[in-house]
């Protein structure tokens, strides 16, 4: 990615060797992510806090086959050469305050897919064949019987176990309400079900059918189409309907633009009720029913990302088959074709079908096999 | 055997803006109004004081619907003196004595003796959601007291602004200690109280972490010496006008900003006090729904706000994307429980040797003139009027 809007295919030198204790892996499968969009965009101008360093190479949810890896990150990380590994989009400095005290966060965090093609060997984003990998990176392995493509997942799913269990500490018994049927909130849906909550409830408009559909499968007890029927919109309505009346313990809300479901959210979470704001929004502001959310002893939590705890479970959970992850890739593009799949992400509508997950392989083969391509040059970006 | 009086003077509220109008009332555990309730109290109001929302209450703002026909006793920030413990038999019976009734307690099981200076809350049922499953009888829809029962029926004395008071059976009431004074314990019933509430809700302050306080009213300021207690490093308050934040100032503040200061240069300000990146933490207790948008601005990323202040319809503008952007917890805050009154009167005991908690109080009105008090407070001329409600006389 040369600048907003543009990425270009370019041909970069395959490392003389991996970073110090780190690895090379080779690229197999990446999930677009809609901070991919964001920056692509330029919706988001400053990813990280700071304004980005064009060149580099975009993609931060790889699953890669560790092609050379230094003896240091052999013992650390536990893994070797010809392993499948998913890697956790923050790689930590491991020497600042936070990563000394142990709980963390690190300061200097390095974040995959945002740091210069021009600093060092440059192969730091997942579009592309070969990635390096530097010493503080958190790598799992990924069980031999897991599809590349199910284990893309880990970050959706890593994500929505941060945010469910992690921030809206959901609580076997709990009634909650997903906001939002992409793969995020299916994702959520899961995660709270793990967690073992009582009531798992799914919200779509009717032209989410499809994804909604999916959702029971997804762990969702309920799914609720809040534009249908007489009272287009009325979500309040639709929920309570599925509760019995019944008031919500936590809310996670994945809808990534309007602003008409924090009220919602509000009116439906049970006194001291948590409120978790995921993901990427415009900065616009909503009226927000602030006395209510007071009378109410509300908590609201806005989040992104996720943590290594959450990553772990993730790759648990995707190895221990209990969710059709496989339902949800519903595009798979070559990575001469990068471009085109993050474009489908910011306009759903252009495609044949609309997107849940969209994968991009770390070669021009589709089907799922990784021959290794020529080691001389590592070809990144797209037309 | 305390004898009841046959009546006690009231401030009573008939009209929105209007002045109160003085009655005098029948008091509950008389031949002519019947037994006090078994567990009820009847209190000998020792000290009123006046709180934001009773000024709310009379301008109109809080309870625009309610029907003022028979009256209401404003006023729920109070302490009063037991003067009779109900058994359920008219006059009340003393705990302990001939007629073998178990010795009566407070909400955390102390004995409670005719004589004794107590605060309260509201009665909650204990029989709903609020009150079992979430822990919060102050949200209870039951709820019985103050501003729910009109002057005119039984139990006629549920507001402070009166000489005497009626403590439901349900109510929560927690005895005062030795040596704080009436008017203490009666900030402690309603403002104090808060303030503890939403620093429960906060959790702990880590060294070295700072705190913006938006407002400079009761609740702002008890804020600011909560803060400091509780380990701040720096603190700043937003507020007005100049003797509220003269108070912040010597109850702990660091950086004192007036309203009347352009928005920037207060945000400049607090930037600048904690070294560019914003507060840790922030308390809004301002009143003022327009408050949110400047908190969220200010706190630092990953930072914790606590609204405890926002009333009001009005609905404020938030920036979704700004609370997910800066990874923000906002936690809304609202009333109390017994734990926070007990509470409150433990803190102020804990800093009466560090803060002059005297500064907050103000002129002492009579019962006559409680209507001066409530739009000198609503114009900042005053923090914390007292309303003096025993120098009539009870008959």
């Amino acid at each position: 990615m040369t600048g907003f809007g543009e990425l270009t295919p370019r041909d970069v030198a395959y490392p003389a060797s991996p970073p110090p204790g780190g690895a090379v892996v080779r690229v197999l499968a990446n999930g677009v992510c809609g901070s991919d969009w964001a920056l692509f965009s330029g919706e988001q101008q400053r990813p990280g806090g700071r304004p980005p360093e064009f060149p580099m190479i975009p993609g931060h949810e790889p699953v890669a086959r560790v092609v050379e890896i230094t003896e240091e990150a052999r013992r650390r990380w536990n893994v070797e050469a010809g392993d499948r590994v998913v890697i956790e989009t923050r790689a930590v400095c491991g020497a600042c305050a936070g990563c000394r005290s142990g709980s963390g966060p690190c300061a200097s965090p390095m974040i995959y897919s945002l740091r210069g093609l021009d600093d060092g060997p440059g192969l730091w984003g997942a579009l592309a064949e070969y990635m390096t990998l530097v010493a503080g990176t958190t790598v799992f392995r990924v069980p031999a019987h897991v599809s590349d493509h199910d284990a893309t997942m880990f970050n959706p799913m890593g994500n929505a176990y941060y945010w469910v269990s992690e921030k809206a500490a959901v609580r076997p018994g709990h009634r909650v309400l997903v906001l939002g049927a992409g793969q995020r909130g299916l994702c959520c849906a899961a995660a709270a079900a793990e967690c073992g909550a009582g009531q798992v409830i799914v919200t779509g408009l009717a032209r989410d059918r499809i994804k909604l559909d999916l959702a029971p499968r997804f762990g969702a007890t309920d799914a609720v189409v809040v534009d249908a029927g007489d009272a287009p919109g009325d979500t309040i309505e639709q929920v309570r309907a599925s509760t019995g009346g019944a008031p919500v313990d936590v809310v996670i809300d994945t809808v990534p633009i309007a602003t008409g479901p924090l009220a919602d959210a509000v009116e439906l979470l049970r006194v001291g009720g948590r409120l978790v704001l995921a993901g990427v929004r415009p900065a616009d502001a909503g009226h927000f029913p602030i006395e209510r959310f007071r009378i109410k002893q509300l908590e609201m939590v806005g989040v992104s990302g996720t943590s290594t705890e959450g990553v772990r479970r993730a790759v648990e959970t995707i190895a221990a088959g209990t969710y059709p992850f496989h339902l949800l890739h519903t595009h798979v593009y070559p990575l001469s074709r990068a471009a085109d799949a993050i474009r489908l992400l910011g306009d759903p509508d252009s495609g044949d079908t609309p997107p849940i997950h969209i994968i991009v392989r770390g070669s021009d083969d589709v089907r799922g096999s990784d021959d290794e391509p020529d080691r001389e040059s590592s070809r990144g970006g797209a037309p | 055997m305390t004898a009841i009086p046959g009546s006690a003077r009231a401030a009573v509220l008939v009209g929105f803006g209007e002045p109160l109008q003085t009655r005098r009332l029948p008091v509950p555990g008389t031949p002519e109004t019947g037994a006090l309730e078994a567990g009820a109290l009847l209190v000998r109001i020792e000290c009123a004081t006046v709180c934001g929302t009773d000024v709310h209450l009379w301008q109109g703002r809080l309870r625009p619907d309610l029907d003022l026909s028979g009256g209401y006793i404003p006023g729920h920030e109070c302490a009063g003196r037991v003067l009779a413990i109900g058994t359920g038999t008219t006059g009340g019976t003393e705990p302990g004595t001939a007629t073998g009734t178990a010795p009566a307690t407070d909400s955390l099981g102390r004995s409670l003796d005719v004589g004794d200076l107590v605060i309260w809350a509201n009665e909650s049922c204990g029989r709903c959601p609020a009150c079992t499953l979430w822990g919060q009888p102050g949200l209870c829809g039951r709820r019985r007291g103050h501003m729910t029962m009109p002057s005119t029926r039984f139990p006629y004395l549920t507001g402070s602004f009166a000489e005497l008071s009626y403590v439901l059976p349900g109510s929560e009431r927690v005895r005062v200690p030795d040596g704080i004074p009436a008017h203490w314990a009666s900030a402690a019933s309603c403002a104090v109280r808060t303030v503890m509430h939403a620093f429960e809700r906060l959790g702990p302050i880590a060294p070295g972490e700072d705190v913006l306080v938006q407002g400079s009213g009761p609740i702002g300021l008890f804020s600011v010496a909560a803060a400091r207690a509780a380990g701040a490093r720096r603190i700043a308050v937003i507020g007005g006008p100049a003797r509220r934040l003269e108070i912040a100032e010597a109850w702990g503040a660091d950086l004192v900003l007036p309203l009347t200061q352009p928005e920037s240069r207060r945000a400049g300000a607090v930037r600048a006090m904690t070294g560019g990146g914003g507060p840790d933490i922030v308390i809004e207790a301002s009143g003022d729904p327009g408050a949110f948008a400047e908190g969220l601005d200010l706190v630092r990323p990953a930072g914790r706000y606590v609204l405890a202040g926002a009333v009001g319809d009005a609905p404020a503008a938030v920036a979704p994307g700004l609370i997910v952007g800066k990874h923000l917890t906002v936690l809304g805050t609202w009333s109390a429980s017994a734990r926070h009154y007990w509470r409150a009167l433990e803190f102020l005991a804990g800093v009466r040797d560090r803060i002059d908690v005297e500064l907050l109080f103000g002129e002492r009105y009579e019962l006559d003139d409680a209507s001066r008090a409530l739009p000198r407070m609503a114009a900042g001329e005053e923090t914390k009027p007292i309303i003096v409600t025993t120098t009539g006389g009870v008959t």
